[in-house]
């Protein structure tokens, strides 16, 4: 390592080539670590779990035509019908589902002065009948399901007297664990926990809380309704092929449509994060690849600069790797030097999202392995110019120009 | 002289293919990458109807009980209840106006092959049709008369009108919606903005509606609501006309005011309203706000160009400053090079400046050929970006504003980077050079 402090001088007789590769590096280095940090915060939100078993589940949406058409009837005859298809576990005609982007929501608290101060939480409603949590595939940890005298049929909307909510939606409204049994506030009217949920989402994967919901027992006699259907194991397309013929057979007055497995709500839910994330994984690629080819533009200019110099520290005794060490080092030096100020634009930039578009803060780790990945880099890129440099041959000192 | 420039400039590229290659593609990637994500924000952000949005006014009320406000920014409600609507409609004040919401029917074509589909349908009144420019292929709106009185009459779109009646004016015939047969009145030719900017609070980006049926049946039919409700009351509905009386939040409503005077009028005419409907119990805040904004103000504050978007416009000025960055190094580089050249052009009698434009015009044609390249990549990437949102399909397209941005930023950027190279080499003390040859 004794070639650093010529090296030094070298780029310092070069200060503006010297100072612009080390900004292009800097640069480099926040813009890549943010970009890295958003992507897999998005990664992790793609893949958060919705509870259900996804591969089991499908959704479909129905709108029926018929004049006057006694809705009850209808719902309860069509759940009947896909409950008892083969393959089937269960059925549900639900006002929403999970992932499914429409719905319901509303403030809710665990005290009436916790509602009228405004302290409240907004959570998803799922209304539907007894069979929603089986068909969700979700278990009860305590309390009981709703029992068929409690369903309402109403064609427009009225006050439930009992909810099901997520362990979630428990937990933040009664921290000491006594909700079974307790009452959630909604505006003028209050309902009793008669159980409590392991885990469900909301239809919004963007919601702030996604992971709370409240089941209530009441079914929508709208001539919209949506049907979420949970199949056995591998047994999902076969029903999801037959369902819109066997629906329309039994009443022919009904259009059936945007029927989705929940792999397609999933991606149709985070299309946009994932589109973020091919986005900025392409803008990192080709900056690191920019900033390589600059740096090898530069190494391979400096090395026609001082060919003869080169030959001359050849004719000297120097050794091919000595040549070659001197301007890998010397890279180095300027890498590092671009990754120190990278480090705090990196960490401004970040500043700035999270003040801007409310983004969690960058976790410290992101930094030393994007310093890692642009050292690496920067070594990578100058390793064939340096290469060619150290074949300069010795002879090249006695020419003259 | 220019054109001798150009030749040197075209000669020095010859002399430098790899430092000019590697010039052209920094600058032709910094450039697509820019162009790509401003396309996007821009046809986003980008006004829809350019001299007449500032006169159409979306109309907002703080409707909420004391202690509740509404999620939305400023804590305005997006939406209006039947009851206001009803009300506000009938000022004289705006010149033109629509009432608005989204619902959908089952269409039950009767043409042989085709079976029952759903479609959604724009529920308005007659004036939409002028407001929003929407043009019409074949008939026209209904009359003003309908706005009050209800009758089954429909403007279809061409797309539908294609697919019922194979593209021939239909006007006069029938479509049967939810078993109603309703009378086709008018078919407008293809009319999809992107982003939806007339109702950017159901999704900016869902599609356009097929039908446009007179907000008059909204009792008739009980129609339903294909777009959100919003509520913060619990009322008991019974019935539809429990809707209709309601709190719930769940229509929209555009008016025309052509004057700021106008305007004002409108305003005061809102502030009046509220404090005429509070004896009847109703906006029980005190400080209960109303408010319109126009057609642009309406898309910022329903925040149509998203977080990530403006985000990926700051990436991508970073990205092409670093392009920026390693052209002005690599233009260092290559000029350097050259100054024994520049040394005897001094000598011969070339002045400064000559010199100093001289590698200006080198940069700009350089910036050229990235700009082009950019334009090219840029292309791919709008393509991609495509590929990657389901609802974007009419919204990528480059025009010629974009284009001319695209060039003009790759040249602008490329001078401004060949301007301390430039300056430096302009600099360079002939004798040295004379001495050393």
């Amino acid at each position: 390592m004794l070639e650093i402090k010529p090296i030094l001088s070298a780029l310092l007789r070069h200060k503006s080539s010297t100072l612009l590769i080390v900004l292009q590096i800097a640069l480099t280095l926040a813009v890549v670590v943010n970009a890295v940090y958003i992507i897999s915060e998005r990664l992790s939100l793609i893949d958060s779990k919705s509870g259900l078993p996804e591969s089991e589940i499908f959704t479909l949406g129905m709108n029926a035509f018929g004049e006057n058409p006694d809705l009850k009837y209808d719902i309860q005859a069509d759940q009947e019908l896909i409950r008892n298809m083969p393959g089937v576990v269960d059925a549900v005609v639900i006002n929403a589902t999970p992932l499914g982007r429409g719905g319901d929501n509303s403030s809710v608290a665990g005290t009436k002065e916790d509602y009228d101060n405004g302290n409240n939480v907004n959570v998803a409603f799922y209304r539907g009948d007894s069979h929603m949590l089986n068909s969700f595939g979700i278990n009860l940890i305590s309390g009981r399901n709703f029992t068929e005298e409690e369903i309402i049929y109403n064609r427009g909307y009225v006050d439930p007297k009992v909810a099901i909510i997520t362990e979630t939606v428990a937990k933040r409204l009664y921290p000491d664990g006594n909700a079974l049994g307790s009452k959630i506030y909604f505006n003028n009217y209050e309902v009793t926990i008669i159980g409590i949920v392991d885990y469900a989402v909301s239809p919004w994967v963007h919601h702030p809380n996604h992971d709370m919901a409240i089941f209530n027992p009441l079914v929508h006699l709208d001539a919209f309704h949506r049907v979420l259907v949970r199949t056995e194991k591998g047994a999902l397309k076969e029903v999801m092929g037959q369902i819109e013929e066997k629906l329309l057979e039994r009443n022919p007055d009904r259009v059936v449509f945007a029927a989705r497995t929940m792999a397609e709500n999933r991606e149709l839910s985070y299309q946009g994060d994932v589109a973020m994330s091919k986005i900025l994984t392409v803008v990192i690629a080709l900056l690191v690849t920019i900033t390589a080819l600059g740096i090898v533009g530069i190494v391979s200019f400096n090395i026609s600069q001082r060919t003869k110099q080169i030959g001359t520290r050849r004719a000297l005794g120097a050794s091919k790797a000595d040549i070659q060490r001197y301007f890998v080092t010397e890279t180095i030096i300027l890498t590092t030097l671009g990754l120190v100020i990278g480090t705090i634009l990196a960490v401004t930039f970040n500043m700035h999202l999270v003040d801007s578009y409310q983004l969690p803060p960058i976790q410290w780790h992101y930094i030393p392995v994007g310093m890692i990945t642009m050292l690496v880099t920067g070594i990578l890129a100058v390793w064939v110019p340096a290469k060619r440099a150290s074949s300069v041959s010795p002879a090249v000192a006695t020419q003259s120009i | 002289m220019f054109q001798y420039y150009l030749k040197l400039s075209w000669l020095s590229i010859k002399r430098t293919p790899m430092l000019s290659a590697l010039m052209v593609i920094a600058i032709g990637l910094g450039i697509s990458v820019s162009i790509t994500v401003l396309t996007v924000d821009y046809l986003m952000s980008k006004d829809p109807l350019p001299g007449k949005s500032h006169k159409l006014f979306h109309v907002q009320l703080d409707t909420y009980n004391k202690g509740n406000t509404d999620s939305a920014p400023g804590g305005l409600p997006y939406q209006l209840t039947y009851q206001d609507l009803m009300n506000l409609s009938r000022s004289e004040i705006p010149s033109k106006q629509s009432r608005s919401l989204r619902s959908g029917f089952s269409v039950i074509p009767e043409k042989v092959g085709l079976t029952p589909f759903s479609r959604s349908a724009r529920v308005i009144d007659n004036d939409f049709f002028e407001m929003f420019k929407v043009p019409f292929l074949f008939g026209s709106p209904w009359e003003d008369e309908v706005n009050n009185k209800a009758k089954k009459v429909v403007v279809i779109a061409k797309r539908l009108n294609d697919k019922l009646f194979d593209g021939e004016n239909s006007v006069g015939k029938t479509i049967n919606l939810d078993k109603q047969l309703f009378t086709i009145v008018g078919v407008i030719d293809t009319w999809e903005p992107t982003p939806r900017f007339y109702d950017v609070n159901n999704g900016a980006f869902s599609d356009t509606e097929q039908l446009f049926i007179p907000f008059s049946l909204i009792p008739v039919l009980e129609l339903p609501s294909w777009g959100s409700n919003n509520a913060w009351k619990s009322e008991v509905f019974e019935s539809y006309e429990d809707k209709l009386r309601s709190e719930t939040m769940w229509l929209q409503y555009w008016v025309q005011l052509d004057t700021k005077a106008k305007q004002e009028e409108y305003r005061e005419f809102l502030a009046g309203y509220v404090e005429q409907q509070r004896p009847l119990g109703r906006f029980e805040k005190e400080d209960a706000k109303t408010d319109i904004k126009d057609v642009v103000q309406w898309m910022e504050n329903n925040r149509v160009v998203s977080d990530d978007n403006s985000v990926l416009v700051g990436l991508s000025f970073m990205f092409l400053a670093v392009c920026m960055l390693n052209t002005i190094a690599l233009l260092l580089a290559k000029y350097l090079k050259r100054a024994p050249e520049v040394g005897v052009r001094r000598a011969l009698g070339a002045s400064k400046l000559e010199i100093f434009t001289q590698h200006i015009v080198d940069v700009g044609l350089i910036g050229l050929a990235g700009g082009a390249l950019g334009l090219l990549l840029g292309q791919l990437g709008l393509l991609g970006v495509k590929s990657l949102y389901a609802n974007y399909e009419r919204l990528v397209n480059m025009d010629l504003t974009l284009i001319a941005t695209a060039i003009g930023l790759a040249i602008g950027a490329s001078i401004i980077a060949g301007l301390y190279p430039a300056w430096l080499i302009c600099r360079t003390n002939p004798s040295i050079y004379l001495k050393t040859q």
